[in-house]
């Protein structure tokens, strides 16, 4: 096979800018790696990230349409004519459902993170995702609230039922959120019933592990696991999730156990961040806020399994909560009005 | 000065086509955890269908443009970008053969070829997961994304981007 060289600009030339460029971004990894979390690469990162939010959020209605196309390819096994007469038939009430079912999810997603917030006695404040990560490697959530509203970086986020990550860096108006499903997340963590101590590490296969604990701690399915706030990386006592799997027995070096994140990070449209949490939050059980289709409430429920009794404060209902309004010094009014 | 050449104005017009759609548009199609690479498909597409041209500042740039955008390492896309556009432009110059296959070749297999290398970086600088995993889990099903998106960009590259010399009329043209 004949080679087929053109040389179009002067080799020498096209090798130099190779070598700069190679050089240039060599030496990036290096410093990146090099500083700290405040280093400046790192807040050029945050910068571009904070001016990506706008973009971002013009971009929603586009993620809901993704949405609305993937829920009507799964109802491709309806013929397109009864669709289309009992479409005809039911326009207006559509129209008037479609809404009022938005209000009620809406409703019943800052009930349950109003449950969580009366429970635990926190203070934080809430905000809405809008935007979602852009590469493959990190699982993050760009929330739409930021050091205006006194976030901090190193806070803990939870979704409705349970804890879903904790901020990495802020924004003026945003911040982001290294979800809890991510490889690089870690949370010291704790079983509910035995109070024994282990970490809690996202994984590639979007499961959570919970490791280092012990080898003669029995797990069993279905306990619980709360944030230990060993460290000071998460505030103590939130619920993380349930054990769903254990594999291996107590003793062995091998042991995996699976756990059930608390809350689906996909659908998540609200958010809390914690700013403070009850000091005897670890004690208290969470009760699941009430839900038609049940989606993300059933696994809020487990943790009463476990029940120690102590659950007083938690209530059983949410909408009874008068706490909310104690987070009204830190977060900002139309936050915290829209919660409560 | 500068020429401003058609294919540089249509390199600088789809890069920011790109960074847009990789803002904008890739995390709404993200399947499982793959999450599409618009710069990825792009540099490369634009490596093999204008290789003369193709030069490293673009990819540098829209590297860093990548890194300061997600969490990863700032320069690590950058470096991978950098050297595989290179080596996929010389490669495409040396064994091009006027069929379709072979550029197509060199453009999967060097979109492969950035995915890996990055997966590698991204495991070398910190993340700590298993090297089979972040391959099985992240890699693979991105590199598949990618390609398709970079099959899907290739014949509109080929078309826009690349300057085609001008012809008698009534000369005969392969199409």
């Amino acid at each position: 096979m004949a080679l087929n060289f053109q040389q179009h600009e002067p080799a020498s030339a096209g090798r130099l800018s190779l070598i700069i460029a190679l050089a240039v971004s060599l030496v990036c990894v290096g410093l990146y790696q090099a500083e700290g979390a405040t280093g400046p690469l790192h807040s050029l990162q945050s910068a571009v990230e904070g001016a990506m939010v706008p973009l971002q959020r013009a971009s929603a209605p586009l993620t809901e349409a993704v949405d609305d196309a993937g829920a009507a390819a799964a109802e491709g096994g309806v013929t397109e004519e009864t669709y289309a007469t009992l479409r005809q038939q039911n326009e207006q009430l559509v129209q008037q459902l479609a809404a009022a079912e938005e209000q009620r999810l809406e409703n019943e997603r800052l009930r349950g993170l109003l449950n969580l917030r009366d429970t635990y006695e926190i203070t934080g404040v809430s905000g809405r995702v809008i935007g979602r990560t852009t590469d493959a490697w990190n699982q993050t959530v760009t929330l739409d609230v930021g050091s205006s509203s006194g976030v901090e970086t190193g806070l803990t986020v939870l979704g409705p039922t349970g804890v879903v990550g904790q901020v990495i860096s802020v924004d003026g108006g945003s911040c982001r959120v290294r979800l809890l499903t991510d490889p690089q997340s870690g949370a010291a963590a704790m079983v509910q019933s035995s109070r024994a101590e282990g970490i809690v590490r996202g994984s590639m296969d979007g499961l959570l592990y919970l490791e280092n604990i012990g080898a003669d701690v029995n797990v069993q399915v279905g306990d619980v696991v709360l944030t230990s706030g060993l460290g000071g990386s998460y505030t103590r006592g939130l619920i993380i999730g349930t054990v769903v799997r254990v594999e291996g027995s107590a003793g062995s070096d091998t042991r995996k156990i699976v756990v059930a994140p608390n809350d689906t990070v996909s659908l998540m449209e609200e958010a809390l961040v914690v700013f403070s949490a009850a000091d005897d939050a670890a004690d208290r059980t969470v009760t699941a806020p009430t839900s038609a289709d049940g989606g993300e409430g059933a696994s809020g429920s487990d943790s009463g399994e476990s029940g120690d009794g102590n659950d007083a404060g938690s209530g059983d209902d949410s909408a009874s909560g008068d706490g909310s309004g104690d987070d009204a010094g830190r977060s900002d009014g139309t936050e915290g009005g829209e919660a409560a | 000065m500068m020429e401003l050449s058609r294919e540089t104005v249509a390199g600088v017009i789809g890069a920011v086509i790109a960074v847009l759609l990789q803002i904008t548009v890739a995390p709404a199609i993200t399947l499982f955890e793959a999450v599409p690479n618009f710069i990825v498909a792009f540099c490369i597409v634009r490596a093999v269908a204008t290789p003369a041209s193709a030069g490293s500042v673009m990819p540098l740039v829209l590297g860093l443009l990548f890194d300061l955008m997600g969490g990863g390492p700032v320069g690590g896309m950058a470096f991978v970008l950098v050297l595989v556009t290179f080596l996929a432009s010389r490669l495409f110059m040396a064994l091009n053969n006027d069929t379709l296959f072979m550029p197509v070749a060199i453009m999967l297999a060097c979109i492969m070829l950035v995915e890996v290398m990055y997966g590698l970086i991204v495991v070398v600088c910190g993340a700590d997961v298993p090297l089979g995993e972040a391959f099985l889990y992240r890699t693979l099903p991105c590199m598949l994304y990618d390609c398709v998106i970079g099959l899907l960009l290739y014949p509109i590259a080929a078309r826009l981007m690349v300057d085609r010399p001008r012809v008698q009329p009534g000369t005969p043209v392969l199409r």
